[in-house]
């Protein structure tokens, strides 16, 4: 590791820009949080990182476009990915044409979809974890993810994007209606089931 | 179906005034299974009560009688 | 402008009342009065009798502490939701009483933008907090975003006191069990491995809350459950604020809800501020818990913002989200 340039720092780690093997790279370094026991803090990086690296490889094979990894260090916290250099969908969204902005969330629900039909939960579908490089959306940050074929994962996973178009995107709450166009076009017949467990999920929510 | 009729007559005319307004959006919102009916006239409130069931009945005695001694014991102390 | 707010959305029915002075909120008297069960947890219909029985006595108590007279009040709120059906109905009746009996006019308010309200506007420097708050059956991480209170995580299953409580059940502790909790934690001696479920800013509590009673049952100490719980719960509440602090670009967080009296919670959010260089803070505990003068500082907020309600509109909503709020008052 020679140059250290911090590209980002998000709640749990820094993304730092860096080169391996002559390619551009980015290291998603998990920082110690001095709040939490030292105990449950190993434990955490440890196993988000593996679930992290685990889960990207998977969702390559289904075909849901995600950074190449190079290394991973478990001990550290450590994963070395390529750089995608494109653009965040949480940044890009709101300045899009109604066109646009459908097609992009209809591409979007298409890939949770490929996700979902092999069980795999993302655990954090947010806007600011997927990036628009060369009309293809990368997926990033699997680290709160998991395998899970269960109807309410798949219900919780999707909730999470709601909640993100509604905190951040409030003004094109249709979004969402698109990502489950997208959604139910991959997902196929049981795609409802998953749907109407948002709902649920949303009235099961303490007094909000 | 169940029915209690209530008639309060209270000491004058205001009292009975800020238990009744007090009450009034209490009747608005719907309790299931249950119709509630209010008249005030002059100092005396008369409140119908009708449910499908008894412990559905003795629930909503219970609250309006709650909310009555609760807005006349406001009433009292200011 | 002075306002008495009244409380009920839960075990607690409370009148505060207070003074607006330079936008900034004078708290003159603030009774809480606690139902507590004997045993087991709450019964809103029970809850709602204790209401009923003691809140003429509070006003009253509440005019003589202040100083202000009856005359002087200029708005009565009371706590219009989210809570308890027939604890909400008990004191949205006293309120109503109230502001006939004096003739003044009435406004019911949000609970949870209230806990927010009060930290602005009593905490110097407190002006765009993330709030993380947690009480018995609430618990959310809230900020204002785009003339609105919006949740950005919340609790999937039960809220951190519920599941707190529903432990000390399990092990015979007596209501509330946090304090009680907080307490054995300080005597343990080792961390055992809990669930820690946290999925994008939302959290959930069942799974901690299953382990921790296995543990108790094969014979795990007492303590050392304890101190388990409250590391894994709070580290995943710390987490889960800590990440809306990065997606809201926010400087600043605020604690409310019975839990923020526990030391280690807003130990672990202070230290998770400074590592962020983020700023950090606490209203005094009768601020914090629920209380009147922020139902009351709430209302002088909206009412000096033009929002009005009559008194036969004046309802309660169980189910009153934080984000059905119009913030007219901030910008």
């Amino acid at each position: 590791m020679i140059d250290k340039t911090i590209l980002y720092k998000c709640a749990e780690a820094e993304i730092v820009v860096s080169k391996y093997l002559g390619f551009d790279v980015v290291l998603k370094n998990r920082v110690t949080k001095g709040y939490r026991l030292r105990k449950i803090n190993d434990i955490l990086i440890a196993t988000r990182t593996r679930e992290e690296a685990k889960l990207m490889s998977e969702a390559r094979q289904s075909g849901v476009c995600v950074p190449i990894i190079y290394d991973v260090d478990l001990q550290k916290g450590v994963i070395t990915m390529s750089y995608v250099k494109g653009k965040r969908v949480k940044d890009i969204l709101n300045n899009l044409s109604e066109d646009e902005r459908k097609k992009l969330c209809i591409k979007i629900g298409e890939s949770i979809g490929n996700l979902h039909k092999n069980d795999i939960i993302h655990g954090d579908i947010t806007t600011s974890n997927m990036i628009l490089l060369d009309d293809m959306i990368y997926f990033i940050d699997f680290g709160l993810g998991e395998i899970n074929n269960e109807i309410e994962a798949k219900g919780v996973d999707l909730h999470v994007l709601t909640e993100a178009i509604e905190s951040t995107h409030f003004k094109y709450s249709n979004c969402f209606e698109y990502v489950l166009e997208g959604y139910r076009k991959i997902y196929g017949k049981d795609s409802n089931k998953i749907i109407l467990k948002i709902d649920e999920i949303v009235r099961r929510g303490r007094y909000r | 179906m169940k029915k209690v009729c209530f008639v309060l007559d209270f000491e004058n005319f205001d009292d009975a005034r800020v238990v009744y307004n007090s009450l009034n959006p209490e009747i608005k919102h719907k309790i299931p299974k249950t119709k509630i009916k209010v008249k005030l006239k002059e100092t005396v409130l008369k409140i119908d009560i009708e449910a499908n069931d008894i412990s559905s009945l003795r629930a909503a005695c219970n609250s309006y009688l709650r909310w009555i001694n609760t807005a006349l014991n406001v009433k009292k102390t200011v | 402008m002075i306002c008495l707010g009244i409380e009920g959305t839960a075990h607690s029915i409370c009148v505060g009342i207070v003074k607006e002075k330079n936008n900034r909120c004078i708290v003159l008297s603030n009774i809480i009065k606690i139902y507590k069960p004997e045993k087991g947890g709450i019964h809103p219909r029970e809850a709602a009798n204790h209401h009923a029985t003691y809140i003429a006595d509070l006003i009253k108590d509440s005019f003589k502490q202040s100083g202000v007279d009856t005359g002087d009040v200029d708005l009565v709120s009371f706590s219009k939701g989210p809570g308890l059906g027939p604890c909400l109905r008990t004191a949205a009746t006293a309120a109503r009483a109230l502001s006939l009996t004096i003739n003044k006019p009435i406004l019911g308010v949000n609970h949870c933008v209230a806990h927010l309200e009060i930290g602005r506007g009593t905490l110097k420097d407190c002006i765009d907090p993330v709030l993380l708050y947690t009480s018995g059956a609430n618990t959310q991480v809230i900020a204002f975003a785009e003339g609105r209170y919006r949740v950005f995580g919340e609790t999937l299953d039960v809220g951190i006191g519920n599941c707190l409580d529903k432990f000390g059940r399990i092990a015979n502790l007596s209501f509330p069990c946090g304090p009680k909790i907080e307490q054995l934690a300080l005597n343990a001696k080792k961390y055992i491995d809990l669930p820690y479920s946290i999925k994008g800013m939302d959290i959930a509590f069942s799974g901690l809350l299953t382990a921790a009673e296995t543990f108790y049952k094969k014979g795990e100490k007492l303590e050392d459950i304890c101190f388990s719980i409250q590391e894994t719960a709070f580290a995943a509440l710390t987490e889960i604020t800590e990440r809306a602090m990065a997606h809201t670009e926010k400087k600043q967080v605020l604690l409310a809800g019975g839990v923020a009296a526990n030391k280690r919670l807003c130990n672990m959010v202070n230290t998770m501020a400074k590592e962020r260089e983020a700023s950090f803070f606490v209203p005094e505990k009768t601020l914090c818990i629920d209380n009147g003068a922020m139902i009351a500082w709430l209302g002088v907020l909206m009412y000096n913002n033009g929002v009005r309600m009559k008194v036969e509109n004046s309802f309660i909503n169980q189910r009153f989200r934080t984000d059905m709020v119009d913030v007219t008052w901030r910008d």
